[in-house]
């Protein structure tokens, strides 16, 4: 089944530009809905208010106040959002981070920095053709 | 402290060789093909898609930077979470994006 493209997609990063790239690459994969947090509790705010719900969350994991770790376990830890699919966008490349992210439940982890392929490569694993 | 924030220096100096030399490239063979073949806008398009995605680089540097910054103030991060704030690492220790999609599908979430 095809990924349908107006679905809501939130991108959380506290690096300005950062978003402004993401938003770009999503945007050339053809994802028009496209909104933007500053931090992982901004972030929590926004998905717990924002309707329709979003159906895809990209988030960076170096944040204050609310790391991006802190987001992802918060939104697996609601009924609502159990199951959304939840995508760590970092730096942070160490095994343990890597095993404490799956363990948190995120779907797909993708190293800063990454190309508009990687992107489209990693969001097929997650959502299905894109 | 000098070793560590050294080390940190000379990572952000490669980020910053790696990061213009690829966006030298990418507009050189940008302005190639807007020049020989102009009525290849996929192509052009691709080229300043490319340049788009490597200005990522600045976040990693200022992730070193900030890094640094806390190096050479002494700065102790008494977040819950600090254990896990590594930020980027070496070049020599990081893992790719290969290795890392190995070590996530191998691993049991349960685990």
């Amino acid at each position: 089944m095809a990924v349908n493209k107006d679905m809501p997609v939130l991108v959380v990063d506290d690096y300005a530009s950062m978003v402004r790239i993401v938003r770009g690459m999503l945007n050339e994969l053809g994802f028009k809905n496209i909104d933007s947090a500053a931090n992982g509790e901004d972030a929590f705010e926004k998905i717990q208010t924002t309707k329709p719900p979003y159906e895809l969350i990209l988030s960076d994991w170096n944040m204050q106040p609310v790391s991006g770790l802190e987001l992802l376990k918060k939104v697996r830890g609601k009924e609502e959002t159990v199951k959304t699919p939840f995508v760590m966008v970092t730096a942070e490349a160490k095994v343990e981070n890597v095993m404490e992210a799956r363990k948190a439940g995120v779907n797909n982890y993708i190293i800063k920095p990454f190309t508009t392929a990687v992107l489209k490569q990693k969001l097929s694993t997650v959502l299905g053709e894109i | 402290m000098a070793a560590r924030a050294l080390a940190e220096i000379a990572e952000i100096q490669t980020t910053l060789d790696d990061a213009v030399d690829t966006l030298l490239e990418l507009a050189e063979a940008g302005i190639t093909v807007s020049r020989e073949a102009p009525e290849d806008t996929a192509s052009i398009i691709r080229a300043f898609g490319a340049i788009r995605d490597i200005c990522g680089f600045r976040d990693l540097a200022g992730q070193r930077l900030a890094r640094l910054a806390e190096t050479l103030n002494g700065a102790q991060d008494s977040r819950p979470d600090a254990a896990l704030l590594n930020g980027p690492q070496a070049r020599a220790d990081a893992p790719d994006q290969a290795a890392i999609d190995a070590m996530f599908e191998a691993a049991d979430p349960a685990d």
